[in-house]
């Protein structure tokens, strides 16, 4: 437990969080899909831990993220549940794996308005290839343990959310007039 | 595919180019790391064609880090032909841009970047991105090189 404490923000991290914000102006939303709960606690934790102030919502089945993205039913105040910047998709889901989620993701938003990391249990190449040829803008491979994984977010927290340049996300009224969700 | 260690680099201008050497220097990345000067000169590498054709001097790399605004071939055009080459999707592209223009982030996606980074303006923050994509990719699925013995940077 110490050893992952020492692994917390440094003052040159947290610099970069404060400048980060001021120059994107708002923290890009993280959406996590995963069906195992203890997963999406864990990672939670792992977020918070590592002092990531972004926005983090979750969703615990592969048809759960499309109604979000589509902002059916539950999810149908786009206020309290907006488009994200980057979504965490787990591969093994019992209502249809995560390639089904990232190959609607890429029809519907053809303009990469969303990126999609993926971090699941499955290492094997052909699906790793896969999921690189639907689109995914990366594979991470879910780590053994908690230490593993603060350690994971720390580097997840350093290169897309402190470095990468995310596009605007789309608009939900800017989809339904352009069709996309027909 | 062959597995390999290589981060392919593309970057017209030769003063980035040696602060990019410098900063991987610096950065202490156990890769090799090879520099091409335009989109179309990484376009003929991808391919081994012309001063490429030897494919195990010249392997096809594990990362790419590309600019936007290139003579010759853009990083765009190189992004365009890399969506037509499956085979490659496995590879990941890094657009390293001076640009911030949410267009130009929002076209290289739209042609399959997986990743958007503006050009660090001091060195340090270059060392720091460097380390940062070092760090990520390491963890990252992707081609993995056999062994992950330090080599020695070209």
């Amino acid at each position: 437990m110490n050893a992952a404490r020492n692994l917390g923000p440094l003052p040159n991290d947290l610099f970069l969080i404060l400048s980060h914000l001021l120059l994107v102006g708002q923290a890009p939303l993280i959406l996590i899909v995963d069906d195992n709960p203890d997963d999406v606690t864990l990672l939670k934790r792992a977020f918070a831990r590592n002092g990531v102030a972004n926005p983090i919502f979750s969703v615990n089945s592969g048809h759960q993220a499309i109604s979000y993205l589509k902002g059916e039913g539950p999810f149908s105040d786009r206020e309290a549940h907006p488009i994200p910047s980057v979504i965490l998709l787990d591969l093994q889901m019992p209502d249809g794996d995560g390639f089904e989620v990232l190959q609607w993701i890429r029809n519907k938003f053809p303009q990469g308005g969303l990126l999609v990391v993926v971090l699941t249990r499955v290492e094997e190449i052909r699906k790793i290839n896969r999921a690189y040829s639907l689109g995914a803008n990366s594979f991470l491979t879910k780590p053994g343990n908690a230490e593993e994984l603060h350690e994971l977010i720390h580097i997840f927290q350093g290169y897309w959310l402190l470095r990468n340049c995310f596009p605007e996300t789309p608009s939900g009224s800017a989809l339904l007039d352009s069709g996309l969700w027909k | 595919m062959e597995v390999t260690d290589l981060v392919l680099i593309a970057e017209d201008n030769p003063d980035d180019a040696l602060l990019l050497r410098r900063a991987i220097s610096k950065a202490g990345i156990p890769a090799r790391i090879k520099i091409v000067s335009d989109g179309e000169e990484m376009l003929l590498y991808l391919q081994g064609l012309g001063a490429y054709a030897d494919r195990s001097a010249n392997p096809l790399p594990a990362l790419i880090i590309l600019d936007i605004k290139m003579p010759r071939k853009t990083g765009l055009e190189v992004l365009q032909w890399l969506e037509e080459h499956p085979e490659l999707a496995v590879v990941p592209t890094v657009v390293l841009s001076a640009s911030n223009v949410e267009k130009d982030i929002r076209k290289a996606y739209h042609h399959g970047a997986n990743t958007y980074f503006v050009k660090p303006t001091t060195f340090d923050e270059l060392v720091e991105t460097i380390r940062a994509m070092q760090k990520y990719w390491d963890k990252a699925q992707t081609l993995k090189p056999a062994s992950t013995q330090p080599r020695s940077i070209c």
